[in-house]
Formats: structure tokens, C-alpha cells, sequence
């Protein structure tokens, strides 16, 4: 399992695959020790039904595939809608969150929401939190990161698990917008249901959230 | 032998291949990965309609529509271009779909595959350099690798982060490289 302990940047695919044709992202690798942390309550005896909010990245179902019986990647950025001021019911935004829907009717125990809260306007997020707590189990984890400084990309993009405490946020030579720096408190209002437990911040200046349903 | 309902098996206004009598089917061949009878269309068959069948199909034409082989495996090969709903026991992409991708046992995108619709099957397999853009729904799978030795504790305990006092390593999630 030598993928596991991957730690250098940029990334190679594992398995000796042909590497795409375009050249790698920009990329920051950052630590994230409460997800490694959370990421202990789970393995092959004791799996758990898991929702990723963002894109499908390969080495993420590999890494999945050990402690899960159950993955739903939901992309929930992608084709994000505008906020219409004129509409405050968002009928465009709740339609999306359809994607977060498990097809088989049970209930998620662990929720990776990397970057969505940067993403999200404070009415959003609480919709989108409210949304969760819908489909999650009691006692379910949430794990979010946001950047309290420096920029982002205008377009969201996808965090990649080196390991259960190291990520690689990959991000294509994009246009880059502030970082929307939201207070831990604001935070963790927009997780709402769920009950933060740990707060870290970390380098690069991206703060991370565990949270628990109940 | 593959088939295709109704639409394109009565209606002679169907589109096809310029110049072809019946659409698309070819001879079986042997090469199916799973070792049975595969039907290949293609890479100069257009269809549109609904595909059905009862052996595994290779796809290097065009399809628009749905496909529905649920006891069969589906190839879309590097050639192909379907943009229809896919259903199979097996279904693997190296070509273009547009389309929700349904396998009851597997779906493996390729390096080279581009797919933009929602996946759902007990098992995914996402090669480095596909392009794909959708949600996926991996239900009822069941866990690699073997039973891990290290005890366990509550997700809660977790999650208030007392994580030092476990005796878990990285190393006791197996079978976690799949793909």
C-alpha cells in the first residue's frame, strides 16, 4: 500500500499507469489531522456508508473502497446556480441537493464536505447542513475544511486523499478569488445540525471542522 | 444475439448506417473478456433506439437511446460515442458516453473514457485521466481486503478526538490500493 503514503507532490497515478496527457494542476498538500482522526472509527470490520460532496477522483474511490460499504459522490459544486435574490426559496440550489439522495434508502455515517463551505453562501450552507442531517445516520461525522486566508479558486475544485491525514487540493491554473475567511463560530452555525468537536487550523490557513450528528 | 426493440426493427426510417439493410449487428465473437459470445457494433453503425440483448456487446459505433443488457457485459470501445441510459452486469467505458451508467456488478471508467451522467454500481473503478462529470452511487458493496486486527471504537469517540489512545495504523486498513 505504498499509494497510502504518498507525500510528495505533484501527484504520480499509482499502479504504473499512463499519466494523463495534461500536465498536472497546481496543487497544495495540506494536513489534516481531525479527518485522520475521524477516519479511525472505520475499517473493514466496522465500515460505514459514506457521501463525498465533491468530484470523483480516483485515488479517493481506491481509498474508499477499504472501510466503506456504501460511497455516494455527489459533485455537489458542479453547475452550482446562481443566488437570485429575487427567488428566497433557492428552488434552483434545493433541486441539486437531489445528488446527495442515497438511491437504496439508508443512511450516511460519515459526510466529507472539503470545500463546500467556501463555496456556499451562509443560507445555502444551512440548507445544504439541514439537507444532511436528512440523510445521515444519528451520530454521523461531518468533516468540512475552509480557507481562512489567501485565495482560492474562482471554481471549486476537489481535494485528493494522499493518506487518512493528508490531502492534495488540486486546482487548475485558474482565476482566484479571496478567501472567504469565515469565523469558526459563523462556521459552525452554517454545520448546523451538526455538532462541532474539533476545530484545527491548519498551514496554508484552511481551518478544519469535525462534526457529529445528535 | 443482441436485438432492438420495436422502433428500429419495424421502422424502415430508421436511421442507420448509410447504406445498411438492418442495423448494426456483426458477428459474434469469441474476445468478450468474460469469455462468451459478444456481439460488436461497429465503429461506421449509427443506431437510434433501444438496444437489448442476451450476450455481451462491444460498442465502437454510435448509439443514441438506452441499453439495456442487465445479465451482459457492455463495452464501449475507444470509438464509440453513446449518448444513451447503459445498463449492464458489467459495464466498462474507454469511448464517450452521455448518459446515466448502470452496472449491477461493476462499472470501470478508462483512462481515455469521457463520461457525463450518474453511475450507479456496487463497484467503480475511475482510472487516472478519465473525464467524467456526475454523481456516483457505490450501494450495498462490501468492504476490501481482509478483517482488520486493530480494535475499534466509536465513530463519537472519534470524532471528540481522543484519537492518540488508539493503537490503529494506517497499515491496518488492507486491500485499500483497488484501483
Amino acid at each position: 500500500m505504498s499509494w497510502l503514503r504518498r507525500s510528495e507532490a505533484p501527484h504520480r497515478p499509482a499502479g504504473g499507469q499512463t499519466p494523463p496527457p495534461r500536465g498536472d494542476p497546481p496543487s497544495v498538500v495540506h494536513d489534516a489531522p481531525a479527518l485522520a482522526s475521524a477516519l479511525e472509527a472505520f475499517d473493514a470490520d466496522h465500515p460505514v456508508r459514506l457521501l463525498d460532496l465533491g468530484p470523483a477522483l480516483p485515488a479517493n474511490l481506491g481509498f474508499y473502497d477499504c472501510f466503506t460499504t456504501g460511497v455516494r459522490i455527489a459533485h455537489l459544486l458542479r453547475d452550482l446556480p446562481p443566488v437570485d435574490p429575487e427567488k428566497p426559496d433557492d428552488a434552483s440550489f434545493v433541486s441539486i441537493l437531489d445528488r446527495i439522495e442515497p438511491s437504496d434508502h439508508t443512511r450516511f455515517g460519515l459526510i466529507l464536505a472539503w470545500n463546500t463551505l467556501d463555496y456556499l453562501t451562509a443560507e445555502r450552507a444551512a440548507l445544504l447542513s439541514h439537507h444532511l442531517a436528512a440523510v445521515a445516520d444519528h451520530g454521523a461525522l461531518i468533516h468540512a475544511m475552509t480557507f481562512t486566508a489567501g485565495t482560492i479558486p474562482a471554481s471549486p475544485s476537489g481535494y485528493e486523499i494522499v493518506e487518512p491525514g493528508r490531502l492534495i487540493y488540486r486546482h487548475a491554473d485558474q482565476p482566484a478569488i479571496t478567501a472567504p475567511d469565515i469565523p469558526p463560530a459563523d462556521a459552525e452555525r452554517r454545520l448546523g445540525p451538526f455538532r462541532v468537536t474539533r476545530s484545527i487550523l491548519l498551514r496554508h490557513g484552511v481551518r478544519e471542522f469535525v462534526g457529529i450528528l445528535g | 444475439m443482441w436485438k432492438k426493440d420495436d422502433e428500429m426493427s419495424q421502422n424502415p426510417n430508421a436511421p442507420t448506417a448509410p447504406g445498411a439493410g438492418p442495423p448494426a449487428k456483426t458477428a459474434s465473437s469469441p474476445s468478450s473478456p468474460s469469455g462468451r459470445d459478444q456481439a460488436t457494433i461497429g465503429r461506421s453503425i449509427n443506431i437510434r433506439g433501444d438496444v437489448t440483448g442476451d450476450e455481451d456487446l462491444l460498442i465502437q459505433g454510435r448509439i443514441e437511446g438506452t441499453v439495456d443488457l442487465k445479465q451482459h457485459s457492455v463495452t464501449i470501445g475507444p470509438e464509440g460515442r453513446v449518448k444513451a441510459d447503459l445498463k449492464g452486469r458489467r459495464v466498462t467505458v474507454e469511448g464517450e458516453v452521455e448518459g446515466d451508467v448502470r452496472g449491477q456488478e461493476q462499472v470501470v471508467l478508462k483512462a481515455s473514457s469521457t463520461v457525463n451522467g450518474d453511475i450507479v454500481a456496487p463497484r467503480v473503478v475511475l482510472e487516472d485521466g478519465a473525464t467524467f462529470l456526475g454523481s456516483i452511487d457505490m450501494s450495498g458493496k462490501a468492504p476490501a481486503g481482509a478483517a482488520a486486527t486493530a480494535p475499534n471504537r466509536s465513530a463519537k469517540s472519534m470524532a471528540e478526538g481522543d484519537a492518540t489512545t488508539s493503537g490503529k495504523t494506517n497499515e491496518s486498513k488492507p486491500g485499500a490500493a483497488s484501483n
